[in-house]
Parts: structure tokens; sequence; C-alpha cells
């Protein structure tokens, strides 16, 4: 598994916006129904194509989502403050095997002008890594580099009742030297 | 009231008479009994019946029994004199005796009657001109009317859609006038915005390990 392409949309193998591929069963029975929902909007114009815009949605690299997860444990926690009150210093920390389960809302929101409660396309998401060797280098409170690690990854997208993409990688995401968006991350959870 | 029949019973047994007469004069034969006279009244649409009770006790003043009753005559008139009319018969008795030396008695029965009528449509009827019966049960036949207005209007619409079909026929025109310059479309700009909201933050996580502590080592560089 290439590092550079560990976003939820390469994972869950969510098409992408202009694929010519055919879609999976599940993708064409959410394109129709997200079609039938969109329909009930009254809007004299043609809809833009939606559903090429929904992989935009599952841009979110998955280290993103791990360092999150990461930095609401109580230890890692301590060792950040830690760091953080000795910027220059760099931490590194070794993790023991562990599993982390998420699961996720994410939405789209389509607003409209004229129209007075915008129409929101939400999905649930849940995600299930089980983490082994993982390896972070921390300095000035933030978690700035996965060095090393592993994970094995399975998880689902739902639209309402629909299980439109379920994923089960049959090999382990491999860590290598993976600098995480420090910024980004850090004003999310502060 | 030549349209009415006078039937008089005097109560004794005799015959009873009829006539357009008003008042008629009947001597009881035995005066000692008491008799029950009566006068029906029989119009073209009613019937009324007055009856007196006639005795030697009291035969100046004698008492009605009834005064009058009054019911429609049925069949009930052509509609066309509508139910409005409202003919009513009323009638009164009296009774006198006259003393003889043959002791007799005698009843003078004065019936009154009055009738009314009202007729829709207010015409008046002719005498040339007699009034068509019309079946007493029928009036007008809702029926056929309902049947042809649904036939009008399934006829109406048919033709509409005939009509329809060959003057809306939509026409295709082609423009290849390619050289023609160009507008830019205008009113076409649509407001309307897609918010992505990953949400990551507030998602539902668990971290769990195996019972040991997350960090196994931690080293400073």
């Amino acid at each position: 598994m290439n590092n550079s392409s560990l976003s939820l949309r390469t994972l869950f193998s969510l098409p992408k916006p202009r694929a010519t591929t055919t879609p999976s069963n599940q993708w064409q029975e959410f394109q129709s129904r997200l079609g039938r929902e969109i329909k009930t909007i009254k809007w004299m114009a043609p809809m833009p194509d939606l559903v090429s815009k929904v992989g935009e949605l599952f841009n979110i690299e998955l280290p993103d989502l791990l360092v999150l997860s990461w930095k609401k444990a109580r230890q890692l926690q301590d060792a950040l403050e830690e760091s953080r009150k000795s910027p220059e210093q760099v931490i590194v920390l070794d993790l023991a095997e562990h599993v982390i389960t998420n699961q996720y809302h994410p939405y789209i929101e389509i607003r409209i002008a004229g129209v007075p409660s915008p129409k929101k396309i939400e999905f649930t998401v849940e995600l299930l890594t089980r983490l082994k060797g993982i390896i972070l280098r921390i300095q000035a409170g933030t978690i700035t580099e996965i060095e090393g690690g592993s994970c094995d990854f399975e998880g689902k997208v739902k639209y309402q009742d629909l299980t439109i993409a379920d994923k089960k990688l049959d090999r382990p995401i491999e860590f290598r030297s993976l600098p995480t968006f420090k910024k980004q991350i850090a004003s999310d959870v502060q | 009231m030549p349209d009415l029949d006078y039937q008089f019973d005097a109560g004794d047994g005799s015959p009873i008479e009829h006539g357009n007469a008003r008042t008629i004069r009947h001597t009881y034969r035995k005066p000692s009994d008491s008799y029950t006279a009566s006068v029906t009244l029989a119009g073209a649409r009613s019937r009324g019946v007055a009856k007196l009770a006639i005795s030697a006790d009291n035969p100046s003043s004698p008492s009605p029994v009834t005064t009058v009753t009054s019911a429609p005559i049925s069949p009930s008139p052509p509609s066309h004199y509508s139910a409005t009319s409202t003919p009513t018969a009323t009638a009164t008795a009296t009774a006198t005796r006259t003393p003889t030396a043959t002791p007799t008695a005698t009843a003078i029965l004065t019936p009154t009657a009055t009738a009314t009528a009202t007729r829709a449509p207010t015409a008046t009827p002719t005498a040339t001109a007699t009034p068509t019966p019309i079946p007493s049960n029928g009036g007008f036949a809702w029926w056929i009317f309902y049947v042809v207005s649904a036939g009008l209007a399934a006829a109406a619409l048919l033709l509409y859609r005939i009509l329809k079909w060959f003057a809306v026929q939509p026409t295709v025109h082609l423009h290849p006038d390619w050289d023609a310059p160009r507008k830019s479309e205008e009113n076409l700009a649509i407001n309307y915005g897609l918010y992505f909201h990953s949400n990551i933050s507030a998602g539902r996580d668990q971290l769990q390990t195996d019972g040991t502590s997350l960090i196994l080592r931690k080293r400073t560089q």
C-alpha cells in the first residue's frame, strides 16, 4: 500500500469524479437513490453531478484520523504536554499494539438561494484499525510524524440504510516516515 | 261551491242525500231517539266530514261531534298543479226542533265550506286548454338529462383532444446559423453551494490496548 494514497476515498475505492469504469452495484444504487433525493428539491435548473462530488468528501487521510484519536488518549496527551514545555526537544514514542474504532458522520450540504432549509446528505463512516509497531515523533505539543508501524484496515460507508462501500484490506498498511498535517490537526483538536 | 258535493246523512236510516245545496231539512219520525247526523263535503282534492249529535233532551242546541275532518284525495293532482294546492273544507251543522202536536224533530244541517287552492305555475288554464296529465310519479326524467349531459361532455372532451392533436403538433425548426454571432446565455446563473463537512472532529472513536500501557517506550532526541 502506497503511503501517498491513504485517503478514505482511495481506501474505500470510491469512484473518481470522472471515472470511466463501471461503478459497483452498491454505488449505482446510491446514485439512483441520491438522484431521487435531489429531485425533491424544487429547482428549475439541472442539479450538478453531485455523485461525482461525494468522492471529495472522503478526501480525508487515514493518518490524520489516527492522529486525532491518539491525541485523545490520556498518556499521549501527557507526552504532548511535556513536549510543549520544551519545544526544541523531539520525543519519540513507541506505542503498544492497539485498536482504534471510529465513527463519523460527514455530510454534504446543498444550499440554494431561495430555499429556506438546505438539503443535507449525510453518511455514516465506520472504521476499525489495528495498529502494530507504531512509532510517533512529537515536538512542541504536536505529532509531527509517524515514523513507522502498520495497520490493518476495515470499514464501511453507509448512506441511510444502504452500504455503499465495505472494505477490509487483506494486507496491512505500512507507515514509513509519514509526516502528519500539524497545523490543521492541531487546530481541529484545540 | 259548485265543485263540492254535499252528502247529508240524517243518521236515522233514511237514504243519504246528495246535492249542491248547502242546506237540507229533515224530519225525524222518532224524536225521542238520539241521532248522529253527518254531512260530508267532497271536493276535487279533499274531503270533509261534520257530525252532529241530535237528541230529544236538547234538540235546539245540538252539539257537533266532529266539527270537520279534511283529508287530501289521492291520487294527487297533476304535478303542474303543484303540491302547494291546499284545498280545505270545513263544515258546521245546527239543528232545531219545532214542537208540533205530533212530536217530530227537525234537524237543519247547514254546512259551510271553503276551499282554497293554489297552482304553480300561475298561468290560469282556460276551458279549451286542458292540461295534459303527467304521470304522478314521474316528474321530470332527470336520468335522461344526466345521460345526455354526460354524453355531451364526453363528446366535447373527445373533440377537444382530437383538435389538440391536430392543432398543437410540435414543430422543429433547425437553425444552422453557425456563423451567427453567439450571445452568452443570460439569467441562467443559479446561486447554489455545496458545503463539505468531513465532521471528523465530531466523530466518536475508541482506542483499546490489550491491557498494557499505550506508550511502550519514550526517548528523546
